[in-house]
């Protein structure tokens, strides 16, 4: 029998628990249950043919933890354990029209950016075991909680097989994964890498699990699966409570929801399986009917595309000088700046472009991708016209994402839609091609007529596709703006299409434009505008999306205007002509710092001699309370936060003028590797970055080689080490060797601290300078850059 | 199920190595917005077993002494979930002194999270008395048992903590802890010591509480 074969049954009944089964065989907690496969094959066989003679159309082998880190320090290979758990399962199916399911359970250890086991590692470790035999039915990637984690292994295995793919995950009572992910998220991503069956399991109990599985039913466009635990476990015993027949009376009433794969998952024995099927027997299952409705998603956000909203346009090179500095430097703090402010102010989508012509596109946008993810909730829109590029963001990107964008023009409907389709994401259709941008609205209707066309061959759906009918100059072409608008307007009444618009570009040379912005924008909403791309701290862009969806009733009862806009009060103007730099930065006064210092730029102020007569000194005084108990660590932190906002001024004067640097040299920091707690490390880098020195962050858990490539590449004189645990002062040691061994690093300096450290210790392996506090290492800074 | 209503500030204020007394309006404004958002993103949960004393995640010989008239042992594990790191994590891109201090606030969350699991154990396990809560890496329980502790608990799977391989919690906002359940009162076991830091040999913590009067 096929799987295809399969799915005219009207259900398909699972195999209930496998560790319920050994337990009750003795086997001890703790030890990796896929082992067994080898070493008792016969007990595994036994209790699949339990299942088989119950009733189970596909039965789970036993592969939930053969992967490569769970099997380590058994003496058997993922291949092994894979190899002979396959010869269990087709052992007992033997005689039966039953399935085989290769059971692919999480790895066990966090993925980045909780975690330190990269994607790319993660994917590895599937494939092994993906690849490790093709004598499989099916693949069930099973109770995973990080979304990011059941992509991966979703990919690795539409990519390393051809066999269908059953995804399920973990759910809590509250509706959401440990990671944090929703049912949603889960739908909208998996549906789209191709998943055959999606739902949960595991965790909960048939009761718990109905409202979750209810939301899934009604969004889910593949089947559905449901294979819950018997009950809840008694807290004390550990053992699960429900009966095999009130599961099977519970578990069957919920499939009329729309559920079409039923099983157990702990507690649950060949019994509660034999019940299940039994009930099922003579009911018919039921499709759930319902609308598709478009929407894009994080790892943890949903964003339905039911109401305009708005695409944050910060995070782009083009035409913003600190953006392009940030991506040739690789400052990855301004880049996240920028993702939490643009979020803060509104923004329900994030656009990402990283094009920059002194830079590795693809690494940087892998690398942007990951790091925005980590910061912030919401949906990204990766924005390149670079098919390698956009799927190298796809591939790490935790959820459902929009592509920016594919046009009319053959080459990029043949390189670009093939990606979008692969990976299910949404797509921005630009309305030009290779003769440029059509003056008129019909032509433009044709570019996107052919756009939806070759998008909807390759299973893309039309709700899925994002048409931007393109903003022309006003200034230079006054009738170019009502041509957009009826673009807008008759492809959204011709197609199922959304709609998308960098609206900026309309008052190119006008006075007060943010006037003519404002109102084109509404009109453009007002005309099926979904999607507007606009900077969301412009108080009348942000604000007029906000208007509009209290106007048209989407924002109820005006709740998230109120919210925002009760105690807005619009351009204030500080009174901060009494008070003084220094007295703002002692005090931590954020505002009022960059205040003053754009006053003082104003007035023609040198902005070195307002680093070197004013913010320094303050810091220094600041720091001399701190050292003399009088100030404590928040207090020490606030004033370089408060410094920080001076200095962010002083910085965009000086990229403007691109004349003076105020670099005072370069430190390299690092948390060392095995470490993930690096806020030792940020702490002593913010007082460093304020004393003028360009810190160099390579983040944390980071191999010593990099420190040293680094070191070397950029001519570092000195290096910061940061490590929390007595754990990782190994791989402090280790870096500090490779320090040393490295001839062209011979005059470069290392700094240590961390909670564990001791000046003892800190010279035996030989760090130059102990900094027991962070101030003391601006101090060892000092020193070493005047030595130098 | 468990929920925390406010944040021990005396206990932050010791972690940030702030003199109580000596508490100004930046960080108290710093404190209140630490302990709004930790209260509203914390998604506390707990799971724990019975555990012989001979069990793997056990180890060292000042644990031994702790539970030497224990009748039963328990092994506990709580975390703060996810979300609170999501929040670190963020703020330090932004307001480094606001991140210490939701730093500080969350490892204090997490020790009134166990106070509170405590006494719901203590409605369980009715008539016992217990002993103090014994962690890996306090005195010589070695660190490395942490890594039994969440296998035997089976912490990933129950409540979404992991473990690196250098041994680091993850969720970071998480704790491990063994405490042993007597029949009788003790005394010793460290349930008579109202400073818990007089029973580590770390002298030199920068957290190392000083000696009562």
């Amino acid at each position: 029998m096929k799987y295809q074969e399969l799915l005219k049954k009207d259900f398909i009944i699972y195999d209930g628990g496998m560790g319920t089964m050994l337990q009750g065989r003795g086997l001890e907690m703790g030890h990796n249950p896929s082992v067994l496969s080898i070493t008792s094959p016969e007990i595994i066989t036994q209790v699949h043919r339990e299942y088989v003679e119950a009733g189970s159309d596909i039965i789970f082998i036993n592969t939930f933890s053969a992967n490569r880190y769970k099997l380590e320090g058994s003496s058997y290979s993922v291949e092994e354990v894979v190899r002979a758990s396959v010869k269990c399962g087709r052992e007992a199916v033997k005689g039966s029209e039953t399935l085989i399911a290769l059971d692919i359970g999480p790895i066990g250890q966090l993925l980045e950016p909780n975690g330190t086991l990269s994607i790319e590692e993660a994917y590895d470790i599937f494939k092994e075991i993906i690849c490790s035999s093709d004598d499989y039915d099916v693949i069930a990637i099973e109770t995973m909680t990080d979304l990011m984690e059941m992509k991966t292994a979703l990919l690795a295995s539409k990519e390393c097989s051809d066999k269908p793919v059953l995804c399920t995950m973990s759910f809590e009572e509250n509706g959401r994964t440990f990671q944090g992910a929703s049912p949603e998220a889960m739908i909208l991503t998996l549906e789209g890498l191709g998943a055959d069956g999606i739902g949960l399991n595991c965790s909960l109990g048939p009761d718990e699990v109905a409202p979750i599985l209810k939301t899934i039913c009604d969004r889910c466009n593949v089947p559905v699966i449901a294979k819950p635990n018997a009950g809840l476990p008694d807290p004390v015993t550990n053992t699960y409570t429900m009966g095999a027949e009130e599961f099977a009376e519970k578990l069957s009433a919920l499939a009329p929801m729309g559920v079409k794969i039923l099983g157990g998952c702990c507690g649950t024995t060949p019994e509660y399986i034999r019940l299940l099927a039994e009930k099922l027997k003579d009911k018919k299952f039921v499709k759930n009917q319902h609308e598709y409705q478009t929407a894009v998603c994080s790892g943890t956000t949903v964003v339905n595309i039911d109401q305009p909203r708005i695409i944050g346009e910060r995070i782009n090179p083009t035409g913003k000088k600190l953006m392009k500095q940030a991506l040739a430097n690789n400052d990855m703090d301004y880049i996240l700046t920028q993702a939490i402010s643009q979020t803060d102010d509104g923004a329900e989508i994030l656009d990402i472009n990283v094009g920059h012509p002194e830079i590795d596109e693809k690494e940087m946008m892998i690398k942007v991708v990951k790091a925005v993810q980590g910061v912030v909730d919401t949906p990204l829109q990766l924005d390149s016209t670079k098919p390698d590029v956009l799927e190298a963001g796809l591939r790490v990107y935790n959820g459902r994402a929009i592509v920016n964008s594919v046009n009319g023009e053959e080459q990029s409907l043949s390189t670009i839609l093939p990606i979008v389709a692969k990976y299910g994401a949404s797509v921005v259709g630009l309305t030009l091609d290779e003769d440029g941008i059509p003056e008129s609205t019909e032509k433009r209707i044709e570019i996107a007529e052919r756009i939806i066309k070759r998008a909807t061959a390759l299973g893309i759906r039309e709700e899925d596709i994002y048409i931007d009918c393109l903003t022309l100059t006003v200034s230079a072409q006054q009738s170019g703006a009502v041509q957009t608008l009826e673009a807008i307007y008759e492809i959204k009444k011709r197609y199922k299409v959304k709609t998308v618009l960098g609206v900026s570009n309309i008052s190119f040379g006008l006075p007060h434009r943010p006037l003519i912005n404002q109102t084109f924008l509404t009109m453009a909403m007002e005309r099926g505008l979904d999607l507007p791309i606009i900077n969301p701290a412009v108080f009348g862009m942000a604000g007029a999306v906000r208007a509009y969806r209290v106007l048209h009733g989407f924002d109820e009862d005006s709740r998230d205007f109120m919210e925002k806009y009760s105690d807005f009060v619009i351009e204030t103007v500080s009174d901060s002509k009494e008070m003084t730099l220094e007295h703002a930065v002692m005090k931590g006064l954020k505002s009022e710092c960059r205040s003053i210092t754009e006053k003082k730029l104003g007035s023609g102020e040198n902005p070195l001699d307002i680093i070197d007569n004013e913010l320094i000194p303050s810091l220094d005084k600041v720091g001399s309370l701190f050292e003399a108990g009088k100030v404590f660590l928040p207090g020490l932190l606030s004033a370089a936060t408060a410094a920080q906002q001076a200095f962010d001024v002083i910085k965009a004067t000086l990229a403007k003028t691109n004349t003076e640097s105020m670099s005072k040299g370069k430190i390299i920091m690092a948390t060392v590797k095995g470490d993930i707690h690096d806020i030792g490390k940020n702490i002593v880098k913010v007082l460093l970055e304020n004393y003028g020195y360009d810190v160099i962050d390579l983040g944390r858990d980071v191999e010593p080689s990099l420190i040293v490539e680094t070191a070397v590449s950029e001519n570092v004189p000195l290096i910061g080490l940061s490590a929390l645990m007595t754990t990782t002062l190994k791989s402090m040691e280790e870096t500090i060797a490779l320090v040393r061994q490295t001839p062209q690093l011979e005059n470069t300096q290392v700094m240590v601290g961390g909670a564990v450290l001791t000046n003892d210790y800190a010279m035996k392996i030989g760090a130059d300078y102990y900094c027991k506090t962070a101030s003391i290492s601006v101090d060892t800074a000092k020193e070493v850059f005047d030595n130098l | 199920m468990i929920t925390l209503a406010n944040l021990n500030r005396e206990e932050a204020l010791r972690y940030m190595g702030v003199r109580s007394n000596s508490v100004d309006e930046q960080t108290t404004a710093l404190m209140d917005k630490a302990e709004y958002d930790i209260l509203k993103l914390c998604r506390p949960v707990y799971t724990f077993a019975e555990i012989s004393k001979d069990s793997p995640a056990l180890g060292g010989k000042d644990i031994m002494k702790v539970l030497e008239k224990s009748e039963k042992v328990i092994l506990i594990a709580s975390t703060l979930g996810i979300y609170v790191d999501k929040l670190i994590r963020k703020t330090q891109v932004t307001d480094m002194a606001q991140a210490f201090v939701i730093d500080s606030m969350a490892s204090v969350a997490i020790e009134q999270f166990m106070d509170k699991i405590e006494l719901e154990l203590k409605n369980i396990y009715s008539g016992y008395y217990f002993t103090r809560r014994y962690s890996p890496g306090y005195g010589d329980y070695p660190l490395e048992c942490q890594q039994k502790v969440i296998k035997l608990l089976n912490t990933e799977k129950k409540i979404g903590l992991g473990i690196t391989s250098s041994l680091m919690m993850n969720p970071t906002k998480s704790v491990t802890a063994v405490i042993g359940l007597n029949k009788n009162p003790v005394r010793g076991a460290g349930t008579d010591c109202k400073n818990k830091c007089m029973l580590c040999g770390n002298t030199d913590c920068p957290y190392r509480k000083k000696e009562e009067q």
